[in-house]
């Protein structure tokens, strides 16, 4: 199914709203990302950035709205209430279409690099060993770091730990990727070999979400720039337009703080 | 002196018992353990419930009441399940320290960061699949220096199983020396212990390094 545009929607959520008990963390959110699109969540702290992400592959579970992927409705709530029932058999092969990188990397300590990156094929998807470790060191290699293979992550920087954890959630062959401050717990020397890697995903057509703080990154490969705050999408714009005419008095005042 | 070197087959004899009754024990409680960890971290109430009230009972009551009533008790109230001195000690220490063991794994478990769980899931694995792949097998290092604590422990509380007249190490020792009247026994019984302790204590830091190595 395609919208007027002609382009075909990988994400879309409406009048998604997420309470931690009494707190309001997202407050109906609507958001449309199409095949191939690169969509930058901006805003301040405990924003809902994460959240909404998290939302999206079932880490949270939201309280209100609807949430497709694809065009696949994969969850209603009312008030909290589950709307479909979707067995957890089918909640996990959804994920399994969804990579997210998370900003402390969690990869697995007990296992190297490459077996990290073969785990979920060989235990999810039933691949050979064999097949599992071609494309593994395909992607490695695509990441840049065949020669550590056998490397567990506590002898790896954290940037190579982070293009690891890239590679892992290739591996599964997503058709989204969600980024979720991938940066954030880098030395500043290291953030670079993992926006590069980024980019260059970007570049080959894949669907991404990436809540960063990184403006530089946002402003070069982004399409779209979404800017949160309280909960909330207060403005919605290309990053042309996002970072040198922002309209709300809030974004005014976020990118003046982080662009000084 | 000539009569301690004559007791010491004997001696030896009660050691390896004691031995064998710590290493059964240990495995079967590991083993028992798990499940009732697993059970006491299950999102089923029911079976969080029952996994508690067995580690409730049998870590609140004495091991010498839980040796007396497998040994004793239960035949009485069933005559079927009359059992001989050698499977109901078994049957009490495993029984008894699996509820520790419990604990310990629970304890072990849910010190693994939640990212790692939150990680598995993302990719697709069910909650079996994580805890058998990601989680548990992360556990194992954690696992090992309170494990060693309760084997050590059990090593030594094996001694109580002389009450239901097994000629462990502890029950062959009195026996000796009530018969010969020399008490000197009991030193070289004790350096047996200790000897069976020291010699649990390396292999338990043998595979506490063997374990560190991606650390």
């Amino acid at each position: 199914m395609n919208n007027e545009s002609g382009l075909q929607q990988m994400i879309r959520m409406e009048k998604v709203g997420k309470y931690f008990g009494n707190l309001q963390v997202l407050k109906n959110i609507d958001i449309v990302v199409t095949k191939a699109e690169v969509v930058c969540i901006i805003g301040p702290s405990g924003s809902g950035k994460s959240t909404l992400i998290r939302c999206l592959n079932h880490l949270e579970r939201i309280t209100s709205g609807r949430v497709y992927i694809e065009n696949e409705l994969i969850d209603e709530r009312v008030q909290g209430r589950d709307q479909l029932k979707i067995p957890p058999k089918k909640v996990a092969s959804l994920c399994s279409e969804i990579g997210i990188v998370f900003q402390r990397f969690n990869l697995f300590p007990h296992m190297t690099a490459l077996e990290n990156i073969m785990e979920a094929p060989v235990t999810v998807r039933k691949v050979t060993k064999k097949e599992a470790y071609e494309f593994a060191m395909e992607l490695l290699k695509k990441v840049g770091l065949e020669d550590k293979k056998d490397e567990f992550p506590s002898r790896l920087s954290g940037g190579q730990q982070q293009r690891v954890a890239i590679a892992r959630a290739l591996a599964m062959k997503p058709r989204i990727m969600l980024f979720d401050e991938p940066t954030s717990a880098l030395d500043p020397e290291l953030v670079g070999e993992v926006l590069e890697v980024m980019k260059s995903l970007a570049h080959e057509g894949m669907t991404m979400i990436v809540v960063t703080h990184e403006m530089g990154f946002a402003r070069e490969v982004c399409n779209r720039v979404i800017f949160m705050d309280k909960g909330e999408i207060l403005e919605e714009n290309t990053p042309e337009e996002i970072f040198s005419n922002p309209k709300h008095e809030r974004t005014k005042t976020f990118l003046q703080k982080v662009l000084l | 002196m000539q009569r301690i070197i004559n007791s010491m087959p004997a001696l030896l004899h009660g050691a390896l018992l004691t031995f064998e009754l710590t290493i059964v024990s240990i495995i079967i409680g590991l083993f028992l353990g798990l499940f009732l960890a697993l059970g006491r971290i299950s999102r089923n109430k029911l079976i969080d419930k029952i996994c508690w009230v067995y580690i409730w009972i049998f870590r609140g009551t004495p091991l010498l009441m839980q040796i007396f009533f497998i040994y004793y008790a239960l035949p009485m109230m069933y005559s079927p399940l009359t059992l001989p001195q050698v499977p109901a000690a078994f049957i009490a220490l495993s029984l008894n320290s699996a509820a520790y063991l419990a604990e310990i794994i629970r304890a072990a478990i849910q010190s693994i960061d939640k990212g790692q769980m939150e990680a598995a899931k993302a990719l697709g694995m069910s909650y079996g699949q994580a805890m058998k792949r990601i989680i548990v097998p992360q556990s194992y290092r954690r696992l090992i220096p309170p494990v060693g604590n309760e084997f050590i422990a059990l090593l030594k509380d094996s001694s109580l199983v002389s009450i239901i007249a097994l000629t462990e190490l502890m029950r062959t020792t009195t026996q000796i020396s009530n018969a010969t009247g020399n008490a000197a026994i009991y030193i070289p019984a004790a350096a047996l212990y200790l000897l069976l302790t020291t010699v649990f204590t390396v292999v338990f830091e043998k595979l506490e390094r063997k374990y560190s190595i991606y650390e």
